[in-house]
């Protein structure tokens, strides 16, 4: 057996490792209690998760673990949460000490579609792409006149949309 | 530890051949090795629920026979096609 064919079997055991012990881990945390049970119930649903998913994974050729993908956007994503936190401690104290809000309401261009499931997709996302960052929270959406209204707390840290979001491809 | 959680222990270490059929084996051994996998959970489930007494545990047990068994027929008409 060459050294090529070795490495990809144990590549292939290490990935249904990894979804056993994030399955059984996932199991652990929701049950709130760590026994012997617990830890045997938990590593077999991890294991028939991670088999099913391998099995799928294997006559779809489809690759989850697109790692480089991931990590490309690993730093972004961190670097992405100490500015909101930022962001927020600084409007706390800036409250807390008195100053005047700059929060504001801003309309955006936005094309809102014709009702097509792709334009529904782009309105959702947008939605929760922009809510969930704490600085910015979605309001509405003028249809009539493709605009998105949004409340920012501090205007200086906006981000931009992509452009895919913002009007159909 | 009661006979009925070594009896569940005993069959997370028998999952050990169905992984190694399913990593290792061609399109038929995969499926072989999913469906014996999904009847080793059913089997240490009841076995736990019933050494626990926890009744949540068959729940889950059925849930997985009958997610596999359904699972299983999908495949091999999948399989079908693919072959």
């Amino acid at each position: 057996m060459s050294k090529q064919r070795i490495d990809s079997s144990l590549m292939q055991y290490i990935h249904v490792l990894i979804v056993t012990i994030l399955v059984a881990g996932t199991w652990i945390l929701f049950s709130a209690e760590f026994n012997p049970q617990e830890a045997i119930a938990a590593i077999v649903a991890g294991l028939a998760t991670g088999m099913g998913g391998y099995v799928l994974r294997k006559q779809t050729r489809h690759k989850i673990f697109g790692f480089r993908l991931w990590l490309k956007h690993l730093p972004r994503f961190f670097a992405g949460g100490l500015t909101d936190c930022w962001v927020l401690t600084k409007m706390l104290f800036r409250m807390v000490a008195g100053y005047p809000s700059r929060s504001t309401f801003k309309k955006i261009p936005f094309d809102t579609g014709v009702g097509k499931p792709v334009d529904t997709g782009r309105l959702v996302l947008a939605t929760y792409g922009i809510t969930l960052q704490p600085n910015s929270y979605v309001v509405g959406f003028n249809k009539d006149r493709d605009e998105m209204l949004i409340h920012l707390l501090d205007p200086n840290h906006e981000r931009p949309i992509k452009e895919d979001i913002r009007r159909p491809s | 530890m009661n006979i009925f959680l070594l009896t569940s222990l005993i069959l997370v270490i028998s999952f050990i051949p169905a992984i190694i059929a399913t990593i290792r084996g061609d399109a038929i051994d995969r499926l072989i090795g999913m469906s014996l996998g999904g009847i080793i959970s059913t089997l240490c489930l009841i076995t736990l629920a019933v050494g626990t007494g926890r009744s949540i545990y068959i729940d889950v047990a059925l849930t997985v026979a009958f997610l596999s068994f359904s699972g299983t027929i999908a495949f091999a008409r999948f399989l079908e096609r693919w072959l």
